[in-house]
């Protein structure tokens, strides 16, 4: 595994190479988020925050005592989101989603959503085009 | 009451002959490129960039400037497969794994690819040209810097790429020092890496610009989340709004005038740009950036030649020459086209605005100082042996290099 990884941030640095702007998050994660946090649970999309540099997705996690507590799930950007197909529809109140990711640093209930999923298991924000690509643009010609 | 109704209806009929004669002022007519009303060439609208090209050419390639259409074809459907594949994640609990944010396949943008091998159409090979060694001098003391902060964590521990040029070992006293340049952009690797981003949170300066949302740089190639451009003409002035980054788009004026640069003494973050006409192509000349400004390695002394060319109502060509003597040995030069967009379906514009949303900020140096006291409370690691900046961990939707790694690095 580790061996792997570090083939993979060798591919990593290479495309840094290559890259003509810095390749990097808007923030670095590992600062924000706590990797001896992880979090794994179900929640109900309460809103979605659709902000500028992330967007925020506010869940509902009910406890096994039965209490309520509210999270909030960083997400992508806006821009790409759109640009992916992905709006203001896309994903409404009382809808189930389950959060697999690392918990604030700052104790705060928000969390990076590492792997954001419906509850039926489907996969969250992989759009398609006919090559099958996330592609957020068709190519040539002008865009409708 | 009569007078005030005809008085309307001729306002409004003097308005819309305007509005008519305006559209036809525009009008395309065959080979001609279209004009403003005030007859200069018109490069009005939104504009994208829709074709994926990286930046420089892969090596394989050699002096070859374009792909052909049957390697395209290739690329990018194993590239499409690959993104295609379900997520792949990093050990769990590592600080790669957190790094990875979300689906990266997602996070960034994947087109089609282009028919250029590369952005740089000069110098011929399509890399930048070497450094100069007073450049490399200041990338080489950023990047000591960099690893000394590095030296205590498992990507030094773990031998990874994160550390190269660096070894594991016990926290450094670096770690008070002041960074010996500003720190401006994450990432070691390549040409235009060593701006920065060290495993620090003391202040939002320990931190990269794209974190203080003032990643927006010019010039500007789309980048990994995309961009487009809003262009607005008026006479003496052109306006490009960049939407770019995660929120970090701004407003450009370019003064269409003889008049001089600015004075040396006054620098400006994206540089101060004079523009002209030359035919039918607008060229801008940009100085007086700033010493915390950075492109590739470049400050203060970075000085573009762009030139915007209409070639047909849905084409504008753009070209770029880059020079700084004090960073490049010798001047290169980059050419994009752009493609123009539905004005109407595409009106919705999303302001930046990335420093209000920006929780990030707050929440990861408040996070700091949380697991600082933690420490001194005997609760929890020192802080300084925890990974948060160049930990690796985002590999842009491709993985390793095996079959799961971007076809055009591989």
């Amino acid at each position: 595994m580790r061996t792997q990884l570090a083939v993979v941030l060798g591919g990593l640095g290479l495309l840094l190479a290559g890259t003509a702007v810095p390749v990097s998050a808007h923030h670095a994660f590992a600062a924000e988020f706590d990797s001896n946090k992880p979090v794994n649970f179900k929640g109900t999309v309460q809103k979605v925050e659709w902000v500028n540099p992330h967007v925020w997705i506010h869940i509902a996690v009910k406890r096994p005592d039965g209490t309520v507590e509210p999270w909030a799930i960083e997400g992508g950007t806006p821009n790409v989101l759109f640009r992916r197909g992905f709006t203001r529809q896309s994903l409404t109140a009382g809808t189930e989603i389950m959060i697999d990711g690392y918990r604030s640093k700052d104790g705060t209930r928000r969390a990076n959503g590492r792997d954001l999923t419906f509850a039926d298991g489907r996969k969250m924000f992989l759009g398609g085009s006919g090559t099958g690509a996330p592609y957020e643009l068709r190519p040539g010609g002008e865009q409708k | 009451m009569r007078t005030r109704l005809f008085t309307v209806i001729g306002v409004a009929l003097v308005i819309a002959a305007v509005v008519v004669f305006v559209r036809l002022a525009r009008t395309d007519v065959a080979g001609q490129t279209p004009q403003t009303p005030w007859g200069e060439p018109d490069l009005q609208g939104l504009w994208s960039y829709d074709l994926e090209v990286p930046l420089q050419r892969p090596a394989r390639y050699g002096n070859r400037e374009f792909f052909t259409e049957e390697e395209r074809a290739e690329l990018d459907k194993q590239r499409a497969e690959i993104l295609g594949k379900s997520d792949r994640r990093y050990e769990r609990g590592s600080e790669q794994d957190v790094g990875g944010a979300y689906n990266a396949a997602i996070f960034t943008t994947h087109k089609p690819l282009g028919r250029r091998t590369s952005l740089i159409v000069d110098p011929p090979d399509g890399k930048i040209p070497p450094l100069t060694p007073e450049a490399q001098q200041k990338r080489a003391e950023l990047r000591a810097f960099q690893l000394a902060l590095l030296q205590p964590t498992d990507v030094c521990k773990n031998n990874l790429q994160g550390c190269a040029g660096g070894k594991y070992g016990p926290l450094s006293p670096r770690r008070a020092e002041t960074p010996p340049h500003y720190l401006t952009v994450a990432g070691a690797g390549g040409p235009g890496g060593g701006g920065g981003a060290i495993n620090r949170s003391d202040n939002p300066e320990d931190r990269s610009l794209g974190e203080r949302c003032m990643a927006a740089v010019l010039p500007d190639f789309g980048g990994n989340t995309g961009f487009f451009l809003q262009i607005i003409q008026s006479p003496g002035a052109v306006s490009i709004f960049y939407d770019t980054g995660q929120g970090q788009g701004w407003q450009r004026v370019i003064p269409v005038t003889a008049n001089p640069h600015l004075p040396s003494h006054l620098r400006q973050w994206w540089g101060n740009s004079r523009g002209r006409w030359e035919g039918n192509t607008l060229v801008v000349d940009v100085t007086n950036f700033t010493p915390k400004t950075f492109f590739q390695g470049s400050y203060e002394n970075l000085h573009l030649v762009e030139r915007w060319t209409r070639l047909d109502a849905a084409t504008i060509e753009y070209a770029v020459t880059i020079e700084d003597p004090t960073t490049w040995t010798s001047p290169w030069t980059v050419k994009q086209e752009y493609n123009k967009q539905n004005d109407f379906a595409n009106r919705h514009y999303k302001e930046p605005r990335c420093h209000e949303g920006n929780y990030g900020m707050p929440a990861l140096l408040v996070g700091a100082r949380v697991e600082e006291r933690a420490f001194a409370e005997g609760r929890g690691p020192d802080p300084a042996t925890k990974c948060t900046a160049g930990c690796g961990g985002f590999a842009l939707g491709f993985g390793d290099t095996g079959e799961d790694s971007n076809p055009l690095t591989r």
